[in-house]
């Protein structure tokens, strides 16, 4: 993870009342890593065989595997750690019976995946040898040892959780002295921010009654739902969903003024909502020893065989024979125009934004309040007056100190929820980049054949089927999901990566509408038509089929080839009309367009 | 403008004697077109343009043109410099060799010079040469005579010749038409009256332009008017694919890059060793074990490794090529289609758009590709595309926005984010938050702003979106690259003035990058009705530690102490992301105060002191029993220790005599006790010289309420457990 740009991070985002808000806005060196401890219970109950074959504690091994393997792609700088209660064998630091510490809390590896496979793929065997089971553990002691681990860890941590594992709902249901232990237990956890998350196992015919003893260790945020017992196999269907995206922080690229006019400035922070995810790159390792190599790049005068430093390379560009000199400096200080900023131009209808103004992918901004005070409501004041009038504002923007200025326009976004009042689009104005005289091609566009309207209804019936509710989040991209399962064969020794689904494989459109493809494709294509091929010689049969309109210049059938050859103007027409000529009279169509052009000159004799 | 354009261009300058006048500190009309000639030139040295350029400078003392050597007249017109291609040598010339004459030419004899150089040159064998224009730069001072007025618009016509004027902006005289391009910046010296020659020439002029279609621009107008002449030529290459809807539609298409962000000439590395040495240096890079000898390793023992987690997972190559993505090679292929609005404009990916048009040599292609793009417009669906640039690119994901001119039917491509590029962040709903709603008088202030500050001029006579005829102020097709303008400026500089230093930003460029003056003027006062209704403060920013920025972080937190343990929680979380220390926190108030105080004197000094002071009084006055206690005396006698060495007696005897007098009327005597029992008093004058106080009196301010030995006693057992408060901390 690059550790670039967090000099000047600060606190929390604008609207510092907002918990949810203020918590992501940190950079990640000050939230701090997210750790889970897996609380598994493992008397002997979880190791009865359930009707799907598997025991619970093989299910919890499996979801254990899953968190890991996800952690690792998408944060591979979070915790997690295993601990099993209900073990003959003690292994903590606290010294708590029947307590054993599996895994350490730390970042994920392959190795720890591979010892949890173990439990699921060798079969559990011998854990009753290595592990043992007895049931005089204390659940209060097995919560104990989740909080020392928690704060026996070396790094900051930004949330901590542990995920308790179990199928009785009556652990201690004989000694009512260590359920009120493990309640206040419970209670301490709670106080210190640690969250009990309560994933119970059930067996066909045996309810597991969460009023019993678990409301009291679990502690739900939201009264209202305080007694209800939260579905468990949701939750660990989602913890055994495999998602292998890398997890973003949130944070910001920048904060900025947004000067409205002389004297007038709000402040807002710059993010960015989309970003190209890319292939890690790949560091390089001894074939022998796979211990990580170091880089060194060196500079050497190849003439003289001197190294050089830096500080003696100069930079220079070639212009009317001349080669022009600079210093390093001076090629940086070049592109400076500046302090960072964003300064408002104009507002321009947002028609004027056309779409192909597009240079780079946009980025966002959000009013902050850590720099100037009262920002957001004037930025929602600007943000609502924009999206009432439909208005873009043009601004010029410097994102860092020094570097370049562009022309951008901001595009008002109001705030979307979805059903669940969650938030599908955030409030706030996109940065489009626009690009300048210098980046849109002047391009000549050739005079092309149209088609009639009865080709366009044609077209029509086919596309209307084809309508589908785009949304990117479906498509994964597969190149990196490739990646990812291929590394994940390889640091866990498996002979086959895990299949990818490739999104962006075109669907069977053919069943669905091949049948107005097939009807589209008569009307206007001619018989036996090869896309891109030469025009075929024949043209009058078609064009009764095709119904275009021809162009008879490009059109080698229509064309006086002689007279063109006695006009000189031969050199006008195509290489592949002028090739389909030769082939028709038997002449060579080897060589440049030159050589047949001569080639036709010589048949006519001209 | 494909690679292959060449273009000859006569510049026709007025050096008469009206072109030299202007009122004193302002720039005469000569030094003007001097300057807008240069960066026309300028531009096409740089963007390595292969037209060539010929100078004709009129009302020059001498003659020297080939038409006055045939006939008799066209005096007083020099061919300065023979058509060729634009170099340092031209560049130089016009900045700097070009004089004024007191006496004037006949515009009309210069047009008939430059228009038969280009005769000559674009009729000459072998030239390659395939349009011609004609720069005048005037502000037609000098007479002129209309006989050969014909014979010009002719020749003009018959070469196809452009033909641009470059002078004083032309009065609109029932020409609605001739609209200038764009106000921009009036940098020019206050309208003068022109004289009724002027207005002569100026009638001729624009009948000339009208009848040739000639487009004029003032002085002014140079941004603009230098984007209409080059932008570096990119040659238009097509990328050929077919457009596969299913297995069995096929249409051939040609994709174009219609935006992309262009890049500069790219600089190359040059070691140079004393005089007139000069060698390429060499990159070579390397990789080594991390042993003490840092062994090189070679290439072949070299193998890539990903991260998984901790560990790092070496791939080798065959597995590299067993176990990647399959790349689908080379496609275009419809994955379906969509309703426009489900692609939303924020979330075009990639640095460049792509124009599909059907391709040119297959008219039933062209004709199916037609019916497509027109089937999706009537249906006001884009779509949704997976593209392979070549065999051996990744695909990507993309759109195709159907797009209809005139003149030609058309695809946008734009890439789309995958899912792994799109992040969801959440951001507080300051929409709907009653804390930040603008009240209907700020609204209407922000409505102002926006009326004030419209960048569309006044709309061309109803006409539809034809994209020349409007004054939209800033189009994205006028604006140049202000990087690549300043490169060039530099680089010119340099190369004519090899040891200075780089030049200003070029003024006209800055002007550029500034708010349009005619905006910023109407929009004056919506901002100040902003700035009335809007509370806006800066928040100092913490970053460098000066006794201003302390001061006013001071300022702002003065009305409101909080709670000690979250007091200025955003500054010292910053603080300690930065490791430097802007003032007294609450956390480790000592140290803080030890750190800031160490360069500081007099009145800054104070400051630090008044804070810890603040903190001491806070720590006390919040203790929770004496929980605090020991915290607050460590500050008290690091602020004596302070105070001692800076011999600021006064502030500290000021506090103590103040903390004692608070102490005893609020509940906390206990740690004025602690303070007579830790023996901290005034500094007295025997410590300091500067102190009021005698050693006598300092003894006696303890002394005074004494308490009494048993309470003195009861005492340990609190601290010891402000101790272990203490380590918590």
């Amino acid at each position: 993870m690059s550790n670039w740009n967090f000099g000047d991070f600060g606190f929390a985002d604008g609207a510092g009342d907002e918990d949810e808000d203020a918590e992501v806005g940190f950079s990640w060196k000050a939230a701090g890593r997210d750790s889970i401890i897996f609380l598994v219970d493992v008397t002997r109950p979880m190791f009865i065989k359930q009707e799907t074959g598997e025991s619970h504690f093989e299910l919890c091994m499996k979801c254990a595997q899953s968190v890991l393997k996800n952690k690792i792609i998408s944060s591979d700088r979070d915790l997690v750690g295993v601990i099993f209660f209900g073990t003959d064998k003690e292994k903590n630091s606290g010294n708590f019976k029947h307590i054993y510490t599996l895994q350490e809390l730390d970042q994920p590896c392959a190795a720890r995946i591979l010892e949890l496979e173990s439990f699921t793929e060798d079969g559990t065997a011998d854990f009753e040898q290595k592990y043992g089971h007895n049931s005089s553990f204390s659940l209060s002691d097995a919560l104990w040892a989740c909080s020392n681990m928690f704060s026996q860890s070396p790094h900051n941590l930004a949330s901590k959780r542990v995920l308790l594992f179990t199928c009785n709902d009556n652990p201690h249901s004989n000694d009512p002295a260590l359920q009120r232990q493990a309640r206040t237990k419970a209670k301490d956890l709670h106080e210190v921010n640690i969250d009990i998350e309560l994933l119970h196992l059930t067996t066909p015919g045996k309810e597991f009654n969460f009023s019993e003893f678990y409301q009291d260790i679990v502690f739900n945020t939201d009264e209202d739902e305080a007694s209800v017992l939260p579905d468990a196999s949701e939750k660990l269907e989602e913890l055994m969903t495999r998602v292998r995206a890398k997890d973003n922080k949130k944070r910001t690229m920048g904060r900025i003024g947004f000067e409205l006019g002389e004297g007038l400035q709000l402040g807002v922070a710059i993010y960015n909502l989309i970003g190209e995810q890319k292939k890690p790159y790949p560091t390089k390792l001894y074939k022998r020893t796979n211990e990580p190599l170091k880089r060194n790049r060196k500079t050497f005068c190849e003439d003289t065989g001197e190294l050089l430093m830096q500080t003696d390379i100069k930079k220079y560009q070639v212009y009317g024979g001349r080669k022009i000199v600079f210093e390093q400096e001076e090629v940086a200080d070049i592109k400076k125009f500046g302090d960072s900023g964003l300064k408002l131009m104009g507002f321009k209808p947002r028609t004027a934004l056309k779409p192909y103004l597009h240079v780079r992918p946009a980025q966002f901004i959000f009013p902050d309040e850590t720099s100037i005070q009262g920002s957001t409501t004037l930025f929602n004041a600007l943000l609502k007056k924009c999206l009432a009038r439909d208005v873009v504002a043009i601004c010029r923007f410097i994102p860092r100190r020094n570097s370049p200025p562009r022309f951008v326009a901001l595009l008002a976004q109001d705030e979307e929820l979805d059903d669940q009042s969650i938030q599908i689009s955030p409030p706030g104005f996109h940065v489009i980049f626009l690009p300048f005289a210098d980046d849109i091609r002047k391009l000549q566009y050739p005079e092309a054949p149209r088609a009639t309207p009865d080709q366009i209804d044609k077209a029509k019936t086919f596309i209307k089927k084809l309508n589908f509710p785009f949304s990117s989040e479906n498509f994964e991209n597969p190149v990196l999901q490739t990646h990812y399962r291929t590394l994940e064969a390889l640091a866990l020794d498996k002979d086959l990566p895990d299949a990818v689904v490739d999104h962006t494989e075109p669907p069977q459109i053919d069943k669905r509408v091949g049948g107005p493809i097939q009807e589209f494709m008569d009307m206007v294509f001619p018989q036996g038509y090869v896309p891109g091929a030469k025009p075929p010689p024949k043209r009058k049969a078609e064009s009764k089929a095709g119904g275009a309109a021809k162009k008879p210049a490009k059109d080698g059938g229509n064309v006086d080839m002689e007279d063109m050859a006695r006009q000189g103007k031969l050199a006008k027409l195509t290489v592949p009309v002028l090739k389909e000529f030769c082939q028709s009279k038997g002449l060579s169509t080897g060589g440049k367009k030159n050589d047949l052009v001569e080639e036709i000159k010589s048949f006519f004799g001209v | 403008m494909a690679g292959k354009d060449k273009e000859a261009i006569v510049i026709c300058l007025d050096v008469g004697p009206m072109m030299n006048q202007a009122p004193p500190g302002f720039c005469s009309d000569l030094e003007t077109a001097c300057d807008v000639i240069s960066m026309i030139l300028q531009r096409k040295l740089f963007s390595e343009s292969k037209d060539e350029v010929c100078l004709v400078l009129f009302g020059t003392p001498d003659t020297a043109n080939k038409l006055a050597t045939n006939h008799d007249g066209y005096f007083n017109i020099t061919e300065a410099k023979p058509m060729g291609l634009v170099d340092l040598d031209l560049i130089q010339f016009v900045k700097t060799e070009i004089q004024p004459s007191n006496i004037s030419a006949d515009f009309f004899d210069a047009v008939t010079v430059a228009m038969d150089i280009i005769h000559t040159v674009t009729t000459a064998a072998g030239s390659k040469f395939t349009s011609s224009r004609v720069i005048l730069c005037s502000n037609l001072g000098g007479e002129f005579s209309q006989d050969k007025e014909d014979n010009i618009v002719q020749a003009i016509k018959d070469g196809k010749t452009e033909i641009n004027f470059i002078g004083p902006p032309l009065d609109d005289d029932g020409h609605t038409d001739e609209d200038q391009p764009g106000p921009s910046t009036p940098r020019k010296p206050p309208k003068k009256p022109k004289t009724p020659q002027q207005n002569l020439g100026e009638k001729k002029i624009k009948e000339i332009l009208k009848e040739v279609e000639g487009d004029a621009f003032s002085f002014g107008d140079v941004i603009p008017l230098l984007s209409f002449f080059e932008t570096k030529p990119v040659r238009q290459t097509p990328w050929k694919c077919n457009l596969e809807i299913g297995n069995n539609l096929k249409v051939p298409v040609c994709g174009y890059i219609r935006v992309k962000e262009a890049s500069a000439k790219s600089w190359k590395s040059v070691y140079e060793k004393g005089a007139n040495k000069e060698y390429t240096p060499k990159g070579v890079t390397s990789f080594h074990l991390n042993d003490e000898e840092e062994t090189e390793v070679e290439e072949d023992d070299i193998v890539e490794g990903y991260r998984y987690g901790s560990d790092i997972i070496p791939i080798s190559k065959v597995d590299k090529d067993n176990m990647a993505y399959k790349l689908p090679g080379k496609m275009l292929q419809v994955l379906g289609f969509t309703k426009t609005e489900n692609v939303k404009r924020q979330q075009y990916m990639g640095r460049s758009v792509f124009v599909f048009v059907a391709d040119p040599n297959d008219d039933h292609g062209a004709v199916a590709f037609s019916a497509i793009v027109n089937a999706m417009y009537e249906a006001n669906v884009v779509a949704i595309v997976r593209r392979g640039a070549t065999a051996r690119s990744q695909p990507k994901l993309g759109c195709l926005v159907p797009h209809i001119k005139a003149k030609y039917e058309s695809l946008l491509f734009f890439e789309l984010p995958f899912a792994e590029d799109l992040r969801t962040y959440t951001f507080a709903s300051i929409t709907q938050n009653p804390k930040f709603q603008p009240s209907d008088e700020q609204l209407k202030a922000v409505d102002h702003l926006i009326d004030s500050m419209d960048l569309m001029g006044e709309k061309g006579e109803g006409e539809e979106d034809d994209d020349e005829e409007d004054n939209e102020l800033l189009k994205p097709k006028e604006m140049l690259n202000p990087v690549f303008q300043r490169l060039y400026q530099c680089l010119l500089h340099r190369a004519l003035n090899q040891n200075e230093s780089l030049p200003e930003i070029d003024p006209q460029l800055r002007d550029s990058l500034e708010r349009p003056q005619a905006v910023a003027a109407s929009s004056c006062e919506a901002v100040d009705e902003i700035k009335n209704l809007f509370k806006l403060e800066v928040v100092k920013k913490a970053d460098k530690g000066t006794a201003e920025d302390v001061f006013g972080v001071v300022n702002q937190n003065g009305d409101a102490p909080a709670a000690p343990a979250d007091d200025n929680a955003d500054v010292s979380m910053a603080d300690m992301a930065q490791g430097t220390i802007t003032e007294v926190g609450s956390v480790n108030p000592v140290s803080d105060f030890q750190a800031l105080v160490k360069n500081a004197d007099g009145p800054t000094f104070q400051k630090f002191c008044k804070q810890l002071q603040k903190r001491i009084e806070q720590l006390v006055l919040e203790s929770f029993g004496s929980q605090f206690f020991k915290k607050a005396m460590d500050c008290l006698q690091s602020l004596r220790t302070e105070s001692l060495q800076k011999k600021e007696s006064e502030t500290f005897n000021v506090f103590l005599t103040d903390l004692k007098q608070k102490l005893k009327t609020t509940h906390k005597t206990a740690f004025w006790n602690k303070i007579c029992s830790d023996g901290v008093t005034l500094i007295s004058n025997t410590e300091c010289t500067s102190s009021t106080v005698s050693s006598e009196d300092s003894k006696k301010f303890l002394e005074e309420d004494a308490p009494p030995q048993d309470e003195e006693m009861a005492e340990p057992e609190g601290e010891s457990a402000d101790n272990l408060l203490d380590m918590m901390d």
